[in-house]
């Protein structure tokens, strides 16, 4: 199988923070299993500190003045189209028309590799009789998205391949994985992300474990990892005053950037706890929790069937405003400590089998090599 | 008869003021739209959605065939076919058969249908019963009838075998009652009248079908099957070396990859005339599993997991191609 110069380009300059995100993992992971080069090209957006995570890959800073990032970054293809075999995208965005187009009519052979980071609600809203938009998402070689769920709806509107492609793990960069023993665990409910946010639904999460916590038989704390809203904290504060007593189990830890001590929380986790309205996929935070061992208890996101494996490895509440059923479901899963226990180890097993991000790259490996041999992404012709 | 539009909902009025409800706005449903165009909102550009442009088109059909006589079946209708357009990602052929082409609603309704999916039409059939032997057996997702033009129970047959299982056929009368030539069609259970103008919406099942007693075979589809049924085959028996002996090459899982690959474009190609419109995802589910087969090969002691699912995505894949082409 042939070896291949892999170009990012992302849709904005890019953030130090999202170099450890599925958007530079994933090509990176590709590019250590059958890539011969790596570049990552964008204007410079601060310090890139994370980069140390990484190795043999180049960063090509475009020129800020005049030109716009995208305009920078199609005029880069317009010069090195050649050196490009896979050109990676990230996101179904209409930024990425014109560079496509430049890229195919220039390197008809070249791949591109859409990831679309998607959600139901921004997939069925995409202009798709806009016929340079509809080009675009047609003429890329490889799509994929991160749940089943969305995969299988994206195939029948798009009438097209969709790869399933989770945001996975990548074990060298959580040694601390590896070392994870159930006997460290705690009984500590977690939850990582931005606490608060209409997104992630944090009160249902604070308000369920509430209700849940007078059936507790044993001790259970809650920690609720991640930067806070100001309305949370006005929510939060009026709970501490209102339930003291349980309030004494409730640590909010604000943001964790040092990811050692965010890793000791999911060490010492048995449960995560997710209460989002929408991700796009599977949320970089499940993977790295379930990784660890912990139990997954989550509203039915797109991803929640993958993320437990169709409920054997965790638990899914269908609706995420409903938090009498969510505290029902939390507490059955602090008392079933059996459960809990024979989970650690089979959704290790399940991440390490379906989420590994080595594996993920060798699937990948599989498309480029068909991809490459003259079939198209499957569009039907009309 | 008036016509009212409201934000969530759509009225009929009659002359003594009694109102008729024609629709309720849809809620947005991600999985359910799966027309090009957006339901009810739009991420990216200012457009008319798909309601919009209804309750748009639904005030031209009033202006333009208001005092025709079959205004409130024509509406009727138009909220009937409305789910049928915004169902799925199927290009959508409906057909007609009797509809005064003068009035001016077919062409309403086909510009509905081009607007929720390029391609899709409402096609008027001149009436003539000969002219549905120029439609291909089961390639449309309804059939509307005007039964005050049609004189036979045959017709009516012609018109259900064009029609996809699962799909619908539509009677409208302006004289409230089904005449009795057509009485023994089965299922007419489902009927929508106001006044005398009555709509009756069948589904296609198996026994409406039987009844029906068409022929099939779309000429133009024979090859691509025949592609397609002898790459299945060279999975069958892929898989059922793989079963007798997990441990087969892994250039064999490579091989099954290959040929789902392949399969899965010719179900794309064949898409606009599946009955089973998963068949390209459960192709893919089991491609995805041959391939976790061939990784696991290289780097794993044991595949026994991936080796299982394979295994069950097989079977549902086998299942439903065999229920598919038969």
């Amino acid at each position: 199988m042939k070896r291949c110069n892999i170009c990012v380009i992302p849709a904005y300059p890019l953030e130090n923070v999202q170099l450890l995100k599925d958007r530079i993992v994933i090509p990176y992971v590709c590019y250590k299993h059958f890539g011969s080069s790596m570049t990552i090209v964008t204007q410079k957006n601060g310090e890139y500190p994370y980069l140390d995570y990484f190795q043999g890959i180049s960063l090509v800073f475009l020129p800020c003045s005049e030109k716009s990032h995208m305009q920078a970054a199609e005029q880069y293809v317009e010069q090195n189209y050649a050196d490009i075999d896979m050109l990676f995208l990230f996101g179904a965005r209409l930024e990425y028309i014109e560079i496509a187009r430049i890229y195919k009519s220039l390197n008809p052979a070249g791949i591109i590799y859409l990831k679309l980071d998607a959600n139901a609600g921004w997939m069925n809203a995409l202009p798709l009789e806009d016929e340079t938009y509809a080009d675009f998402l047609y003429g890329a070689d490889i799509v994929s998205c991160e749940s089943r769920r969305l995969q299988s709806f994206l195939i029948k509107k798009w009438k097209r391949r969709i790869e399933y492609v989770p945001n996975g793990v990548y074990y060298p960069f959580y040694p601390s994985m590896c070392m994870c023993r159930y006997e460290e665990k705690e009984n500590l409910i977690l939850t990582v992300g931005r606490i608060g946010s209409a997104q992630k639904n944090s009160h249902v999460l604070l308000y369920a474990y509430a209700m849940a916590f007078p059936f507790f038989k044993e001790n259970w704390k809650l920690v609720m990892v991640g930067s806070i809203t100001p309305e949370f904290q006005e929510l939060y504060d009026a709970f501490c005053k209102e339930f003291p007593e349980i309030s004494a189990h409730i640590r909010l830890t604000g943001q964790i950037n040092d990811r050692e001590r965010l890793c000791s929380y999911y060490r010492k986790a048995k449960i995560f706890a997710l209460t989002s309205q929408m991700e796009g996929g599977c949320p970089n935070v499940f993977v790295e929790a379930a990784g660890h061992g912990c139990t997954v208890i989550t509203t039915n996101i797109d991803a929640a069937p993958d993320m437990t494996d169709n409920g054997r490895l965790g638990r899914i509440v269908d609706d995420f405003k409903d938090i009498p059923t969510y505290a029902r479901a939390l507490s059955g899963l602090c008392e079933d400590k059996a459960y809990l226990e024979r989970n650690f180890y089979d959704m290790r097993t399940y991440i390490e089998e379906y989420f590994n991000d080595d594996h993920i790259a060798e699937r990948l490996h599989i498309l480029f090599e068909l991809s490459g041999s003259g079939q198209n992404g499957g569009r039907v012709e009309t | 008869m008036k016509l009212k539009i409201e934000k969530e909902k759509i009225l009929l009025e009659d002359e003594n003021g009694i109102s008729y409800v024609l629709m309720q706005k849809p809620e947005i449903e991600d999985y359910h739209n799966l027309s090009k165009r957006p339901l009810v909102v739009n991420y990216h550009k200012e457009e008319e959605t798909i309601w919009t442009r209804f309750g748009r088109l639904l005030s031209g059909l009033w202006e333009t065939c208001g005092k025709s006589g079959y205004f409130a079946c024509y509406a009727i209708l138009f909220a009937e076919l409305y789910p049928i357009f915004t169902d799925n990602s199927q290009m959508k052929n409906i057909i007609c058969y009797g509809m005064d082409e003068a009035d001016g609603a077919t062409a309403i309704f086909h510009n509905f249908a081009d607007f929720t999916q390029e391609g899709s039409s409402f096609i008027a059939l001149p009436a003539t019963s000969f002219v549905f032997s120029a439609v291909l057996n089961k390639s449309c997702q309804a059939a509307v009838v005007c039964l005050d033009a049609v004189l036979e129970l045959r017709t009516v047959c012609d018109a259900v075998s064009k029609i996809k299982k699962g799909g619908r056929l539509f009677l409208y009368t302006k004289n409230g009652e089904i005449p009795a030539v057509f009485s023994a069609l089965p299922g007419l259970t489902e009927k929508r009248a106001l006044g005398s103008w009555a709509v009756w919406s069948i589904p296609i099942g198996e026994e409406i079908m039987a009844f029906a007693r068409e022929n099939d075979a779309d000429a133009a589809v024979v090859p691509q099957v025949s592609r397609l049924y002898s790459a299945f085959e060279e999975l069958e028996n892929l898989m059922e070396a793989a079963e007798q002996c997990v441990q087969i090459p892994p250039q064999a899982y490579l091989r099954a990859v290959e040929l789902l690959w392949e399969m899965e474009e010719i179900l794309f190609c064949l898409y606009n005339i599946l009955d089973n419109p998963e068949l390209p995802v459960l192709a893919n589910a089991l491609r995805e599993a041959a391939m976790d087969c061939y990784i696991g090969s290289f780097h794993r002691d044991e595949i026994r997991d991936y080796f299982d699912r394979m295994r069950q995505e097989n079977a549902i894949f086998a299942e439903a191609v065999r229920a598919e082409f038969g």
